[in-house]
């Protein structure tokens, strides 16, 4: 696994600081929407279909600066829309970096050589630009519904390699992914020199073009377990080591739908990043008055039966290697060996 | 796969039932509604939330020509048409393949 010490320092001093007081709800990464336009209109992106003047708007700098505060989380995750493509990105990254969030970066890369040779960011152990890569290039073109983003992605990593950057890529499978395909693509990500990779099946968004090719549960577990049952040693991974490991099927995890809380122009989105059922004015309200047993697979909800998304279970991994011996020994062996 | 849009759907709305289920699928719409209020006044703009679960229930929009958010609450609302294109319609993963298909066979085409 490739979290940085220091990053792992911070997120399990935060976790066991929220067991201390005996808080069972909390958040761990805050998915900052900044914006919903992009210069992509991926088939699998339930994200950006919305009319031309709310495409146009934007939180400001001082709007997202006051989520993150109200939040509290350790780690700010910069989804969207394309965040390249918001015109306080600098600012907004040099805030965060300043109060010593751990910020991902989530872009599709497009904009990254231009932005970096612009001088928008300084290297920091607390950013990271987090390369959406579906593949190699035929799937990752495919996935994103334009040829040549895969190259322009690949040309962007270098550029924030070659400047000193945390780089890690995140990816999302869906049920045409090839286990082969899929291991090449890990050994081309980790010559490009990147810092880890963030895997995730995908979500089956009501809004989202591309209905068919989602993952079930079985498939999922059944695409997890050949694509990583002997993992290289090379392979680095930018997430819990149990989180694969409940992928793979080898773990048994409920989701945590309050661990990556969203904000965005709308408020505060319930219950989750994935599913959008209402809004709250503040993180207060979003954390008290969701109805948060009607979520998950024992709630019964048709919704989360099939989904196994990062957002939810990753939490409930970091969660589960600080709750007991156990989850910390397994988290600790598989982190030490390699071994999923 | 694509949903039948609700693009110029324009419901009645006779009761506070069926105006709760057309909030609700006003919500769930990807393009701008028209809002009709007890005054006659009409709000075009994106209906972003809905909350039924406070003493007042509300919804709030972007509307097309304002800069923030407005709230109007359910018991001025008299009608809801859903007069905006809907941004989710007709952009199928399948029609996205058969547009690259056509492009891809265009380009290798021996005029291309």
């Amino acid at each position: 696994m490739s979290v940085p010490l220091s990053q792992m320092w911070t997120v399990a001093t935060y976790v066991l600081g929220q067991k201390l007081r005996g808080r069972t709800r909390y958040p761990l990464v805050l998915m900052l929407e900044p914006l919903f336009r992009c210069n992509l209109a991926c088939a699998g992106c339930g994200k950006v279909q919305y009319p031309g003047h709310v495409l146009r708007k934007h939180l400001t700098v001082e709007q997202c600066l006051a989520a993150v505060e109200e939040c509290g989380a350790p780690m700010v995750s910069i989804p969207g829309g394309e965040p390249l493509m918001y015109p306080e990105i600098g600012r907004l990254v040099k805030a965060l970096v300043a109060r010593r969030k751990y910020v991902y970066l989530c872009t599709n890369a497009i904009l990254l050589k231009e932005k970096l040779e612009a001088g928008l960011f300084t290297p920091s152990k607390y950013l990271s630009f987090s390369v959406h890569m579906d593949g190699l290039r035929e799937e990752h073109d495919e996935a994103v519904c334009r040829d040549g983003v895969f190259d322009q992605a690949v040309e962007g990593i270098r550029e924030a390699l070659r400047r000193g950057f945390r780089v890690t890529t995140n990816t999302t499978l869906f049920d045409n992914a090839s286990p082969i395909s899929m291991q090449m693509f890990f050994d081309e990500m980790m010559d490009l020199g990147v810092e880890g990779m963030m895997l995730s099946p995908g979500y089956s968004y009501s809004k989202a073009p591309d209905q068919e090719h989602f993952l079930r549960r079985q498939k999922t577990n059944e695409l997890f377990s050949k694509m990583l049952a002997n993992p290289k040693k090379r392979w680095k991974f930018n997430q819990s080591p149990l989180f694969l490991q409940f992928l793979m099927g080898k773990q048994e995890f409920e989701c945590t739908p309050w661990g990556n809380p969203t904000y965005n122009l709308f408020g505060w989105q319930r219950p989750c990043y994935l599913l959008q059922e209402g809004y709250a004015a503040t993180f207060k309200e979003l954390m008290e008055t969701t109805r948060w047993d009607e979520y998950g697979r024992k709630s019964g909800n048709d919704k989360c039966q099939d989904c196994m998304v990062h957002c939810g279970y990753e939490p409930t991994a970091v969660d589960y290697t600080f709750s007991s011996w156990k989850g910390f020994r397994q988290s600790v062996a598989a982190t030490l060996t390699g071994r999923l | 796969m694509d949903d039948k849009s609700l693009e110029g759907w324009a419901p009645e709305i006779p009761d506070a039932g069926t105006l709760a289920e057309v909030v609700d699928r006003a919500f769930d719409y990807r393009g701008d509604v028209t809002v009709v209020l007890d005054d006659g006044r009409e709000l075009i703009g994106y209906l972003f939330n809905r909350n039924r679960d406070v003493a007042e229930p509300f919804v709030q929009m972007f509307e097309r020509e304002g800069s923030g958010a407005s709230r109007i609450p359910y018991a001025r609302i008299r009608a809801i048409r859903f007069t905006g294109r809907d941004m989710a319609a007709g952009n199928s993963y399948a029609a996205w393949l058969r547009s690259r298909e056509a492009a891809k066979a265009a380009s290798s085409s021996p005029g291309a």
